[in-house]
């Protein structure tokens, strides 16, 4: 199929957490089917849900994929095995990686494996953060509002900073 | 349009499959072939025992899917251009909610074995909505043998569906978000989706009007 644009919310608040996230890129993009892998910075956020565990570690990748929705979500579920994460974890549990879609092309769906764009994206500002700084004026399909309408509007207080690198290669 | 002969119309009960197909043929001057309800055998004894019933009554609905098929065969295929509501997968989509993991597996074999002589449109057309969409439309035409069907069975199809045509590539794909349009009455809307087919199609495309709201 013809290559489209994909957006990708990757999370970690288990263990080396700035390894894990670029673990997550590094393995996106040895994938034959994704290309023009673009990573915003890493930035640090309190847990949203259960407010018992370590902070987060979120960045938001760009890519070019000829992969289809659902076969590039056995990807991201393949990514998230390799690197260790539990399948039958509990909701909202600490995790090594998360590997989230966010924008598949034009995609819009509602299945309980995958929604398309990812519903919770306008009330998460751990996602349109970074997502603004790769791109404020991505205009999300199916609708008339930009990345950027959406941080604006959103309700998310929780604290979103910019993380400062431990490690440099 | 030039290239194309056959279109099919594919989506979940309630999602106007045959008013589409219906309309944009009438508006494009082509030919029609409606999916055909023969009476199936099985169906009772499905009724009573699901479980015990399924496999046969799945085969029964493809082998006869698959003799519609073939009459299609003889229409001439590259006089006019013809449309449908229904493609041959139809039937495996709704196999695998009533199937279990072995029966599929059978199933697949036959079914992959029958395929290979089905003539592939040249577009396909995948109409999607949600479920309450789906549910409305369906108590709206009140047709009696779907008085029975639950929120939970239309769920559950629309999803099959969804990642049915989220993975498929065998033609080029037009995906047409039903949620914010009404071709059925509004005029405009259907002239807009007819403008959408008309223009070539390779891969898959979007059709996904912006809702007001």
């Amino acid at each position: 199929m013809e290559p489209v644009t994909a957006y990708l919310s990757l999370g970690s608040n288990v263990g080396d957490r700035e390894s894990n996230l670029a673990q997550a890129t590094m393995a996106l993009s040895i994938n034959f089917d994704i290309s023009d892998i673009e990573s915003s910075s890493y930035f640090e956020s309190d847990p949203l849900y259960n407010l018992d565990q370590p902070d987060f570690l979120n960045s938001v990748v760009k890519c070019t994929t000829t992969l289809k929705p659902f076969d590039f979500l056995d990807v991201c579920k393949r990514i998230e095995k390799m690197l260790g994460r539990a399948k039958n974890r509990k909701k909202n549990a600490p995790r090594i990686i998360d590997v989230d879609i966010l924008f598949h092309g034009d995609s819009v769906m509602e299945t309980d494996e995958l929604k398309l764009p990812h519903p919770m994206l306008g009330v998460r500002k751990f996602v349109l953060i970074p997502f603004a700084e790769l791109e404020p004026d991505f205009q999300i399909p199916h609708s008339k509002f930009t990345i950027n309408d959406l941080l604006d509007h959103c309700l998310d207080t929780s604290n979103v900073t910019h993380h400062i690198m431990e490690t440099q290669a | 349009m030039k290239n194309l002969f056959y279109i099919a119309i594919e989506g979940p009960i309630g999602v106007g499959k045959t008013s589409l197909a219906n309309l944009m043929s009438k508006e494009l001057g082509a030919r029609l072939v409606l999916e055909e309800f023969d009476e199936n055998p099985f169906l009772p004894d499905f009724y009573k025992d699901p479980e015990r019933y399924a496999f046969q009554t799945q085969l029964f609905f493809l082998l006869q899917r698959y003799r519609q098929q073939q009459e299609l065969r003889q229409v001439d295929m590259f006089q006019k251009l013809l449309f449908t509501d229904y493609m041959f997968v139809k039937d495996r989509l709704f196999a695998s909610l009533n199937l279990n993991e072995k029966e599929m597996g059978l199933y697949d074999t036959v079914a992959n074995l029958l395929e290979r002589n089905i003539i592939k449109p040249d577009l396909v057309i995948y109409l999607q909505a949600n479920t309450e969409s789906l549910m409305k439309n369906i108590s709206k035409r009140g047709r009696s043998m779907e008085e029975e069907i639950t929120y939970e069975y239309i769920d559950a199809l629309s999803q099959v569906y969804t990642e049915y045509f989220f993975r498929y590539q065998e033609t080029p794909l037009v995906i047409i978000n039903t949620n914010n349009i009404d071709f059925v009455n509004n005029e405009d809307d259907l002239k807009e989706v007819i403008n959408f087919i008309r223009q070539p199609v390779s891969g898959t495309k979007f059709f996904n009007p912006v809702s007001e709201v």
